[in-house]
């Protein structure tokens, strides 16, 4: 392409060059000609007139007039020799006689001449005066004058082969940063950028470039994300189903293979039902969380003090075996929202914080409900619990994922709740965030942002 | 017996293994976190322990460490290589990795047991005496004549009394893999030990599965 378009441009300007100075040299050479031969014409009439005036003295006074003629002759010829004119004059027979004069342009080997020819004025227009104009002199300084002028344009087109070159490797070069950072980003080096300074079309053409390889690095990405976190949760999905089935099949060979007494078979059967039941809330919950993808949640208005009551109504047992007062603050009376889907978010974040709880009576859960200036509203659970190390919140709704490496079920929960609740409160256009500080305490906020939340709900 | 130490947090897997273990004759004791473990050491001595990797307060490798010289196998959960390798350096006996099957739980406590010498020698039930080091059975004080064959049965029965093994798992352990007969040679071979120990009741027929010796005390 480089090569191309300075071949292209280069010839152009040959041509360009190489005609214009063809076309001057031909003119100039014309002209030149045209004038040298006016001049000439013009001197030889002069020289004519002043010849024929001379002989038709000499014929009134001379007795020699042969010998007269060749001196008269012989003077004109010296003189004007001196001028690089060479003159003869012939006569000739009745039938030769010329009509006007001659000019031509003659060469005698490397002599250059502008040659007159005609006859003398009456009466002697039997006699013919050559007239002979030596230009060879003037010719080769026209030619000199030419091969400089050739030079200095060679001289020139090679001076404009190097510039266009370099220009051209100037313009060229973001479009070689261009393919080699393509190349780059080819083998997979996603960060490969180029930088082009200026404002011309190949600047904003990198530009363009850049932002490409910043759309295709920032998919790339979430897609090599998406591919993680999809490997993430088949590994921790395997080891999760892997501790109930080793259970389940190792009492289920156990009944098999040894006499038992009833209360062992009841023992053994009972581990072997509460391992499928809790395979079975994992698969609910899984198939929730897949119905939850993309779902949109069916509004309705909720009762905010009818849902707290609710909540309460439901772990009321568990809070009191555990000593926990649960607090309700409500700030705002209804929630647009799908109720199913809210209660199971708040019963969720609640069952957490009741986990997270101490149980020797100190343990409290603060619920509320708040309008912050009309601008959003929100939802939030409290507790004084344990709390959650600083670098474990960011994976909490990852579904699976359990703080305590060792990963024990004592609360019996399937890892899936915050994955639940993060993705109730998407369907809801809300986000979950969940703050905590490692044995003081973990607040959960769910805030709801749609305007729909925001219109309906003045500040109560 | 052997007395082992289980250390596992699930408590289903836990009481699991330790029925398997009772069952067939050893000494149990179970802990549920990495931290009793130094406490269950100090009260008791024990020949072997189970010890899962991941343990709440205090990890496998870490009680590895506070162990001196009890013989330990791993239970991992993980099928990690490096996880298998850094119990084997910190000196473990051998690993299980978890789902695993009781049969070849068992086979691997007997084979730490063997080598350090701590399962029983002989093995008495009424008037049999099964001498297991020297390969003799005896009736009555009397030896009997058991063909190689018939004394590695036995011994698998006894290993793993008081579970049901099915022909197929006794061709496998007894006769091994590439032995090509079929689940009659067993049946054979159960009936002619039956007859020379009198033992019709005691190696039971299990329907549908196969074999259980019955030794419960």
């Amino acid at each position: 392409m480089r090569i191309k378009t300075f071949l292209a441009t280069y010839l152009l300007f040959l041509v360009v060059l190489f005609s214009c100075f063809g076309i001057v040299s031909v003119f100039m050479t014309r002209s030149q000609m045209d004038m040298y031969m006016a001049h000439s014409a013009a001197e030889y009439q002069r020289i004519a007139g002043s010849l024929s005036r001379d002989l038709a003295v000499l014929y009134g006074i001379s007795h020699n007039i042969a010998d007269d003629i060749n001196a008269l002759v012989t003077s004109y010829m010296a003189h004007y020799a001196q001028s690089n004119v060479y003159l003869s004059l012939h006569a000739m027979g009745l039938n030769d006689v010329v009509d006007g004069i001659q000019v031509a342009f003659v060469h005698y080997a490397d002599a250059y001449f502008i040659r007159v020819v005609g006859a003398l004025p009456q009466p002697f227009s039997l006699l013919r005066l050559d007239y002979y104009f030596d230009i060879t002199q003037t010719i080769a300084e026209m030619r000199r004058v030419q091969n400089i002028l050739l030079l200095i344009c060679t001289v020139f087109a090679a001076l404009t082969a190097f510039v266009l070159y370099v220009i051209l490797a100037r313009i060229f070069k973001p479009l070689r940063f261009v393919s080699q950072a393509s190349r780059n980003i080819a083998t997979g080096n996603y960060s490969e950028r180029i930088t082009v300074h200026g404002k011309n079309e190949l600047a904003a053409m990198t530009e363009d470039f850049n932002s490409m390889a910043d759309e295709i690095e920032r998919q790339m990405q979430a897609l090599k994300d998406e591919a993680d976190g999809k490997q993430q949760f088949v590994d921790n999905f395997a080891h999760e189903m892997r501790t109930p089935l080793t259970s389940i099949l190792g009492y289920a060979q156990y009944l098999q293979s040894a006499t038992l007494g009833e209360g062992e078979l009841i023992e053994s059967a009972g581990y072997i039902i509460d391992e499928a039941h809790h395979l079975r809330n994992i698969a609910n919950s899984l198939l929730t969380l897949a119905t939850l993808r993309g779902h949109t949640a069916v509004a309705g208005v909720l009762s905010i003090p009818q849902l707290f009551d609710d909540i309460r109504h439901s772990l009321e047992p568990s809070l009191a075996a555990q000593n926990i007062r649960l607090i309700c603050d409500i700030q705002a009376d209804t929630l647009h929202g799908q109720a199913d889907l809210i209660k199971s978010l708040l019963m969720n974040l609640c069952t957490n914080a009741r986990n997270a709880c101490p149980s020797d009576g100190s343990g409290v859960i603060t619920l509320s409900a708040k309008n912050i200036a009309g601008v959003s509203f929100s939802l939030s659970i409290s507790d004084n619990g344990h709390g959650i190390p600083v670098e474990s919140l960011s994976k909490l709704t990852e579904p699976f994922y359990r703080v305590d490496p060792a990963r024990n079920r004592e609360h019996g929960g399937t890892g899936l709740g915050l994955a639940l609740c993060a993705r109730i409160a998407e369907a809801h256009g809300a986000t979950l965030v969940i703050e905590s500080t490692v044995n003081s305490g973990t607040t959960a906020t769910v805030t709801f942002t749609t305007p729909l939340q925001v219109d309906n709900h003045s500040i109560t | 017996m052997a007395k082992i130490l289980i250390v596992e947090d699930e408590q289903p897997i836990n009481n699991l293994i330790k029925k398997n273990l009772e069952l067939v004759g050893y000494d149990c004791a179970s802990v549920f976190d990495g931290a009793a473990v130094s406490n269950a050491l100090a009260s008791n001595r024990f020949d072997l322990i189970l010890l899962d990797v991941m343990l709440p307060k205090l990890d496998g490798f870490a009680v590895m460490a506070q162990i001196k010289d009890t013989p330990v196998i791993f239970l991992t959960a993980r099928s990690d290589v490096g996880d298998k390798v850094r119990g084997l350096r910190l000196g473990a006996d051998d690993y299980i990795v978890k789902p695993f099957d009781m049969m070849e739980l068992l086979a691997r406590v007997e084979s730490v047991l063997r080598r350090t010498q701590k399962l029983d020698k002989t093995f008495i039930l009424g008037e049999v005496e099964v001498d297991l080091a020297g390969r003799q059975v005896y009736f009555k004080g009397a030896r009997v004549d058991f063909t190689p064959q018939e004394f590695t049965l036995i011994e698998t029965l006894i290993q793993n009394r008081n579970i049901a093994l099915s022909r197929d798992k006794l061709l496998e352990i007894a006769w091994g893999y590439d032995f090509g007969g079929n689940t009659r040679t067993v049946d054979v071979h159960i009936s002619s030990i039956r007859q020379k120990l009198g033992w019709e009741d005691v190696i039971k027929t299990v329907y549908k599965l196969g074999y259980r010796l019955e030794a419960r005390k």
